[in-house]
C-alpha cells in the first residue's frame, strides 16, 4: 500500500478561508493545512512506484504542488481524512491504468486530509462535523 | 410595493438575472451583500442567487452557510418571510439546514452529479413538476402536476442524505416541491430524465410551512419565453420560471 499526499506550493485559498471560517466560528486554531490524500494497492516494487507516481502530473504539477509518502504526525494537530463515500475513483484510475500506463495499480482511493491545530481530538471532530465534512454523502476518519 | 432582497456572496454570479426576474413581476429587488445585514429585516424575502459562493471551497455552500447574514435570514424564516434558495443559493440552505428542516440538524447534503456520460459540471434544461399536493409560496400559480422546463447547471445537485427515514418523511410532509421527471411527467430515475442522480428525483426541497425553497434547476433563466428553446414565438411573454416569482407576489399581498 502506497500513500501519496499532495499540497500546493502556493498559497492554498481553500486552506485560508478554512481557517479563518473555523475563527469566525469561534474556535481557537493555531494552524491548518490541506493535502490532497491518495491511496494505492499496487502489484510489483512499491518502492519504485513510490518514486514514479509523484511524477505522475495529474496528481502532482511540480510547478505548483509538492508530495510527500509518508505522514508525519506533530503533536498537537489532529489529522481528519475526508472522502466521498460514492467516489470510487474509477475514473482516475482509468486514466493512470489506460493512459499513463501505470498498469501495476489495482485499487486506489482519494481524499483531502485536513491537519488542524485544535486543543483537544473533541474539537476536531466536532469542526470536522460542522464544517469539513456533510455526512450525508462524505465519510470522516481521524488518523 | 413588495421587495425582495436578492443575497450575494463573493463568487454569486446570477444575482442580475434574478433581480430582472423579481422586477418583472412588479415587486422590487435589490441586490444585498453578505457583509450589509443593516437593513435586510426591511425586506419581504430573500433570494440566495446562483454562482459559486467563497469558489466553492470546501464544498459548495458550506463557508457562505456560516456567514452572519444567514442567521439573520434564518431568523426571518421562522417568522414566516419567503426563502428561495436557487442552485448555489439551494446547496447553502442545505448546508444551513433551513431545509429541509424535518429535524435540528443538517439532513442533507447537495453531492457531487453522478451522470454516466459527464463527470463534473453538466448544464442543460430539463423538466420538473410541481409535485406537492398543497400551495406553497412557490406554486400559486401552478396547476397540481403542472411541468415547467428549466434549465440546470452545475456539478454538486445531487440531493442525498444518509437518513433512510428522510424520504419518507419528506413525502410524509408534503415537501417534494420539483421532481424531475420526462415530458409526461413521469419520474423515471435514469438520466436524462434525472440529471445527476439526486434521490428520487428531487429538484427543489420546500419546508414544512411553505415559506422556504431550495431548488437547484434556475427559475430566472426561464423568465422570458425567449429563453427557453423552442418556445421563442412571442419572446417577450412570460417564460415558464416567471411563475415561482410570480406565485412569490401572489403569496405576499
Amino acid at each position: 500500500m502506497i500513500e501519496l499526499f499532495v499540497s500546493l506550493k502556493i498559497p492554498d485559498t481553500t486552506g485560508i478561508t478554512a481557517f479563518h471560517t473555523i475563527e469566525k466560528m469561534g474556535y481557537k486554531i493555531s494552524k491548518l493545512k490541506r493535502e490532497v490524500y491518495y491511496k494505492f494497492e499496487v502489484s510489483g516494487d512499491e518502492k519504485e512506484f513510490s518514486e514514479r507516481i509523484g511524477k505522475v502530473d495529474i496528481l502532482v504539477n511540480a510547478n505548483k504542488n509538492k508530495f510527500h509518502n509518508k505522514l508525519e504526525k506533530q503533536d498537537g494537530i489532529f489529522y481528519i481524512l475526508v472522502k466521498d463515500i460514492d467516489d470510487d475513483s474509477s475514473g482516475l484510475l482509468h486514466t493512470l491504468q489506460e493512459r499513463l500506463g501505470l498498469k501495476e495499480i489495482k485499487k486506489m482511493e482519494k481524499g483531502v486530509l485536513w491537519a488542524i491545530g485544535v486543543e483537544s481530538v473533541e474539537i476536531a471532530k466536532e469542526i470536522a462535523n460542522k464544517l469539513l465534512h456533510n455526512e450525508n454523502y462524505q465519510s470522516m476518519e481521524i488518523l | 410595493m413588495r421587495k425582495l432582497a436578492v443575497i450575494m456572496f463573493p463568487g454569486t454570479n446570477c444575482e442580475n438575472e434574478t433581480v430582472r426576474a423579481v422586477k418583472a413581476t412588479g415587486m422590487i429587488a435589490d441586490k444585498i451583500r453578505w457583509n450589509d445585514t443593516s437593513k435586510l429585516k426591511e425586506y419581504d424575502g430573500y433570494v440566495i442567487a446562483g454562482g459559486w459562493s467563497y469558489e466553492d471551497r470546501i464544498r459548495a455552500g458550506v463557508i457562505a452557510a456560516k456567514d452572519k447574514i444567514m442567521d439573520t435570514i434564518k431568523e426571518e424564516a421562522s417568522s414566516g418571510k419567503i426563502v428561495l434558495g436557487i442552485c448555489n443559493g439551494c446547496q447553502v440552505l442545505a448546508e444551513t439546514g433551513i431545509i429541509p428542516a424535518v429535524q435540528d440538524r443538517i439532513e442533507i447534503a447537495l453531492a457531487p452529479n453522478i451522470n454516466p456520460y459527464v463527470s463534473g459540471f453538466y448544464c442543460t434544461w430539463v423538466n420538473v413538476k410541481n409535485s406537492v399536493k398543497r400551495k406553497t409560496a412557490f406554486n400559486l400559480t401552478m396547476e397540481p402536476d403542472e411541468i415547467i422546463k428549466i434549465p440546470i447547471a452545475h456539478g454538486e445537485g445531487r440531493f442525498t442524505t444518509k437518513d433512510q427515514n428522510l424520504v419518507p418523511q419528506l413525502l410524509q410532509h408534503d415537501q417534494l416541491q420539483f421532481r424531475y421527471c420526462d415530458s409526461a411527467g413521469n419520474f423515471a430515475n435514469n438520466f436524462p430524465i434525472n440529471p445527476n442522480g439526486s434521490m428520487i428525483n428531487i429538484a427543489g426541497i420546500v419546508n414544512k410551512e411553505g415559506n422556504v425553497l431550495a431548488m437547484m434547476p434556475h427559475p430566472e433563466r426561464a423568465a422570458w419565453q425567449r429563453q427557453v428553446p423552442e418556445e421563442h414565438k412571442d419572446g417577450e411573454l412570460a417564460g415558464p420560471g416567471r411563475k415561482i416569482f410570480e406565485s412569490i407576489k401572489r403569496y405576499l399581498k
